[in-house]
């Protein structure tokens, strides 16, 4: 089940009000909060945290699609092997972190719940770090995805 | 049913005084054009022939009453009637009634009376087929006032579902499902004489929070719905009482020229944010070191060699196997080993994700989508800079007009500035109530004031019912209200699924005819808006012609099927078309209704006239205020019609077409 920081409800708000607005669901915010959580390492998971989400889907709505869920999937098998510091080139280690992170069953996310709950904590961090940035909630959705690209992705992903 | 107007009275009202014959197809004259300058009272005119349409007055407040008062008279009472023409078939006789308002300003009091062939009377004059349409959903619908055309077509602010159901009654059924729904709770929850042990007791005192919990949301609910319509009118009326000031200063092309831009900006901004959070799901696009990592996965799973295919094969042969494949005996040992090697193999689904993955990754090599955000934001600055460009002119102009006609402007400004932040405010809490969670978000439920959403409220208090219910023996209501709710649950969908078909098909039948293969648009489905397109493929709205023809299409198709034949009633019909569109509707308004209202000012008429007149005869009304402002247009009536002027408080009317051609009201009546 993705869960979504419970904060985040109202904060979004305006950035999902309109109908022809790019935000389709709040899966696609839930998205760039996770984006934002792992591309910047922010992995920490303090007790309570889980209280703290509220459930928002257990499975990605229609905009994402096999192949950008198979990305998904992909990349935060890597991103999360290399926030944690282990070896990219172990055979064992690689064959374990498939085994307990990628999963056939769960045709949808390609994912173990355990990984979904990873990303869960990922998206709660980023969407804290992204509410401190913004000094109000956004205002609409053109200003977020300004501020998004030129102030939040060049820190992203940095560091391999 | 063919249901027209053939006379529209007013007198003592914010109106003119006037006495207005219209005619429908039967005479020949199915286009009643009405052409009155700015500032007469046509809002007023037809925001009254809705009143009368939807029975509303009784929801009317005194201050609503007040409004209509003619402000320069001394009368304390007005009167507003609707002179209609029913006729059932073809073969039926004509009925001939009137509906009319009686206005007391002294008690801010309205009455609703009925008339029929002799006089007043306590009965409705019509047939009773009649009554359910008689309701504002189903007036919106052939009543056309500022952008609600438009509206039709927008998904933001679309609501072409409500008129289907409220015109096929299945509204009813909606409400049929809820106050089952009542029923059900009542039942359960009722008390009687009963002892309860403590955990049924505990239920009980539950349920009772949680639906006033519900009854206390829906009455916020509505009160903020309520505030959300006053204000969205308040703001319209500013609008247009702005406009009326730009017309009035000249600068009225220009800001009209502005507002194009700058709703064609907004759009393509709009269109813009899409495609960049089209791009944006992706993750590749998200940075090029994404990319570099993407790469280096796909390398190391193909270096690494992990293997996976044969696993299930081996783990199914190996139990049973005797002989290894080189065809000595495979001993215990040898199997411990076989097992060992197996398990370092991954299992076929988890190489099944991974060779897609892999798949995937192999795009990164071929395109960059980074760059291709790169360019859309680029596009998306372009866009915002010229919207500040924008804005930065309408301020200037609103500043112009500020200094030509004084505080006015800036007051209508400020609170439109404000209204429009309060609206903000109300859509977001109608939003929060209008929000859906699972309700396990709520257990234990015992804080009902945690939640915030209608219909959260509504499905717990259902679950709560469905739990008392078994505890407490009356699980023969539950059953019972599941398949009953579940039968018209279905019988809901499905009747709205085939009306929704068979619109589709025959709005389209209608637009096809109307607009030929030249300009061919057709409606591709029928939600909260309509959705116009081509060939499967969805487009936003189609020119000025083809989404009027549309929206009156879909307007005459519910009208058709439902067999109530209302007029078409129009305020500015062609104010927003250019000059190819206006030609177009001209020529095809008579196909698309038996009667058509325009109610529209002296700029409207060009090119629309010259095509209406060459496919239709036209009723003509010119009407304008009495007063020496209007000598001009006085002097050029006829004896007969400046007679029936005097004989009028206030108002002049010419059913002349010379007349409706030259008269000059460009400037507004006030």
């Amino acid at each position: 089940m993705f869960k979504i920081n419970r904060d985040a409800s109202n904060w979004q708000a305006n950035l999902l009000k309109s109908k022809d607005g790019p935000f389709k669901t709040q899966m696609d915010l839930y998205y760039l909060y996770f984006m934002t959580g792992i591309g910047l390492n922010l992995d920490t998971n303090f007790p309570n945290m889980s209280s703290q989400m509220s459930d928002l889907t257990s499975s990605y709505p229609s905009a994402f699609s096999a192949s950008i869920r198979y990305k998904i999937a992909g990349l935060f098998l890597y991103r999360d092997m290399l926030n944690n510091n282990l070896p990219i080139d172990n055979k064992e280690i690689i064959k374990k972190q498939i085994e307990s992170k990628l999963s056939k069953e769960d045709g949808n996310t390609f994912l173990t719940p355990e990984a979904v709950n990873q990303m869960n904590i990922y998206a709660f961090n980023g969407f804290e770090y992204l509410k401190n940035k913004y000094t109000s909630a956004p205002s609409n959705e053109y200003i977020f995805l300004t501020i998004f690209y030129n102030d939040v992705m060049p820190h992203l992903f940095k560091g391999s | 049913m063919k249901i027209s107007i053939s006379q529209v009275q007013a007198k003592g009202l914010r109106c003119p005084d006037i006495d207005i014959d219209l005619y429908d197809q039967s005479s020949g004259k199915a286009v009643n054009l009405i052409q009155m300058p700015n500032g007469t009272g046509k809002t007023t005119i037809i925001s009254l022939i809705k009143a009368i349409l939807s029975r509303s007055v009784e929801s009317w407040k005194p201050s609503d009453i007040r409004e209509y008062k003619n402000k320069e008279s001394t009368s304390d009472s007005g009167e507003f009637k609707l002179k209609l023409i029913i006729q059932k078939s073809d073969e039926d006789e004509e009925i001939n009634a009137s509906i009319a308002l009686k206005f007391d300003f002294v008690n801010s009091a309205v009455e609703q009376l009925y008339f029929n062939k002799d006089g007043l009377t306590n009965v409705w004059p019509f047939p009773t087929e009649l009554i359910p349409y008689f309701q504002e959903d189903c007036v919106n619908l052939f009543v056309f006032m500022g952008d609600k055309a438009d509206q039709l077509l927008t998904q933001d602010t679309g609501d072409a579902l409500t008129p289907v159901k409220t015109f096929f009654g299945l509204t009813s059924i909606e409400d049929l499902n809820n106050s089952i729904e009542d029923l059900y709770k009542r039942k359960v929850s009722t008390r009687g004489n009963q002892t309860f042990n403590s955990s049924e007791s505990n239920l009980r005192q539950k349920l009772e929070l949680w639906m006033n919990r519900e009854k206390s949301l829906v009455i916020t609910y509505k009160d903020i719905k309520n505030t959300e319509k006053e204000k969205r009118i308040e703001l319209e009326n500013l609008k247009e009482e702005h406009k009326k000031l730009f017309e009035a200063a000249g600068l009225q092309t220009q800001v009209a020229g502005l507002e194009k831009d700058i709703q064609k900006n907004t759009t393509d901004i709009s269109n813009k944010n899409l495609q960049i959070m089209d791009v944006m799901r992706d993750p590749f696009s998200f940075s090029d070191s994404i990319q570099s990592d993407i790469k280096i996965l796909k390398n190391t799973l193909d270096d690494l060699d992990l293997p996976g295919t044969s696993r299930s094969f081996f783990d199914r042969w190996l139990p049973i196997s005797e002989t290894c494949f080189c065809g000595e005996h495979l001993t215990d040992s040898k199997k411990e080993i076989f097992k060992k090697n197996i398990e370092s193999f991954l299992t076929d689904d988890d190489i099944n994700v991974i060779e897609n993955i892999k798949n995937e990754a192999e795009s990164v090599f071929e395109i960059s989508p980074s760059s291709e955000l790169e360019t859309l934001f680029e596009e998306l600055s372009g866009l915002i800079n010229k919207k500040k460009s924008l804005e930065l002119q309408k301020r200037r102009l609103e500043i112009e007009l500020t200094e030509i006609s004084g505080s006015n402007s800036e007051e209508i400004l400020k609170r439109r500035d404000d209204l429009v932040k309060e609206l903000n405010t109300l859509d977001l809490k109608m939003g929060i109530i209008e929000s859906k969670k699972p309700i396990r978000t709520y257990k234990p439920f015992d804080e009902p004031k945690a939640c915030k959403s209608v219909s959260d409220c509504k499905e717990i208090v259902l679950h709560l019912s469905d739990e008392l219910s078994a505890l407490s023996g009356k699980k023969v209501y539950a059953d019972s209200k599941k398949v009953l709710s579940k039968i018209i649950t279905k019988t809901l969908t499905n009747s709205l699924k085939e009306l929704q078909n068979s619109l589709v098909k025959s709005t389209n039948e209608k637009l096809e005819s109307f607009l030929g293969d030249r300009e061919k648009i057709e409606v591709l489905s029928i939600n909260k808006n309509l959705q116009l397109g081509q060939n499967n493929q969805e487009q936003a709205q189609g020119s000025g012609a083809q989404n009027a023809i549309a929206i009156y299409s879909f307007a005459t198709s519910i009208l058709e099927r439902a067999e109530a034949n209302f007029p078409l009633i129009v305020d500015h019909p062609v104010t927003a078309l250019d000059n190819l569109s206006r030609e177009k509707l001209g020529e095809k308004i008579t196909e698309i209704t038996h009667q058509f209202i325009g109610f529209l000012i002296d700029t409207e008429r060009q090119v629309f006239l010259d095509s209406l007149e060459r496919s239709a005869d036209i009723n003509y009304v010119t009407i304008f205020r009495n007063w020496p402002g209007n000598i001009n247009l006085y002097e050029a009536l006829t004896d007969e019609e400046k007679q029936k002027c005097s004989d009028s408080t206030n108002a002049c009317l010419s059913y002349r077409k010379d007349f409706f051609h030259h008269s000059d009201m460009g400037t507004a009546d006030v």
